[in-house]
């Protein structure tokens, strides 16, 4: 295990988030475009844990309970973030993507973040946990 | 890196709105107001990244509705000068069919203009 921090459920968070992931690129443990893919990844399944998992007909935590861990840790050639959270039972890899028209009176805001994790990332896999969800990305180093 | 916008309107009626910093979704928050405006009073914009390090969905988000608001006002936006990753999300998210990615101001302003 290289590094880990655990965050509440909030907006704000996303500061602390990725200026850990800057401490990790500034110990010489990430390259550049590997920040840059971890940094999306993260955020883009933050904001979907933020917006979308503690929504009050899904809520099963109460407000300051809504926990983030982050976990980064290497292998000899990957480098592995897992991202937990206690919200509502999602796996975001069974969302249908989102199609992009070609004229923008026709698009919808929206949808982007899953399909950005995708191509961003080496592999991702989801685990449902008993109280909430796992998504495990793998990243080139 | 905090996010930072100013914007000035050419001689030739080109605005050039430049972000400066990160375009996550606290930078996206923080430039909406501003963005919008700018979007719906500008009828020929040139949204300079130059100098935006990091772009995630719901920075794409700020400019697709502001560009929205600039078709509906039979304006046109373009892009300037994104990074190499920068430029990788607006291409794998498709928005490069829809604003178009120049590399030159030059060729922005054209654009804009003919």
């Amino acid at each position: 295990m290289i590094s880990q921090i655990t965050v509440q459920g909030k907006l704000e968070k996303l500061l602390n988030i990725n200026q850990w992931l800057d401490n990790l690129a500034d110990q010489g443990d990430l390259s550049k475009s590997s920040l840059f893919a971890m940094k999306l990844c993260c955020e883009e399944t933050f904001m979907n844990i933020v917006m979308h998992s503690y929504q009050p007909e899904n809520l099963v935590v109460q407000e300051e309970d809504k926990v983030v861990n982050l976990a980064v840790k290497k292998s000899t050639e990957d480098i592995i973030l897992s991202i937990e959270d206690n919200g509502f039972p999602f796996n975001p890899l069974e969302k249908e993507e989102k199609i992009i028209p070609t004229d923008l009176k026709d698009v919808q805001i929206g949808g982007l973040g899953i399909s950005l994790m995708k191509k961003f990332s080496k592999s991702i896999h989801y685990e449902p946990k008993n109280t909430g969800n796992r998504l495990i990305f793998q990243f080139q180093q | 890196m905090a996010i930072d916008l100013k914007y000035d309107t050419l001689a030739n009626g080109v605005t050039v709105v430049n972000v400066t910093g990160t375009m996550d979704a606290l930078g996206a928050q923080a430039i909406d107001l501003r963005f919008n405006a700018i979007s719906g009073s500008q009828t020929k914009i040139v949204v300079n990244l130059e100098n935006v390090d990091y772009l995630s969905s719901m920075g794409i988000r700020t400019i697709i509705m502001g560009a929205k608001v600039v078709q509906r006002n039979n304006g046109k936006m373009v892009i300037l000068k994104p990074s190499s990753d920068v430029e990788k999300v607006l291409t794998e998210s498709g928005v490069d069919t829809l604003i178009p990615i120049l590399q030159e101001m030059d060729a922005a302003e054209a654009l804009l203009l003919g």
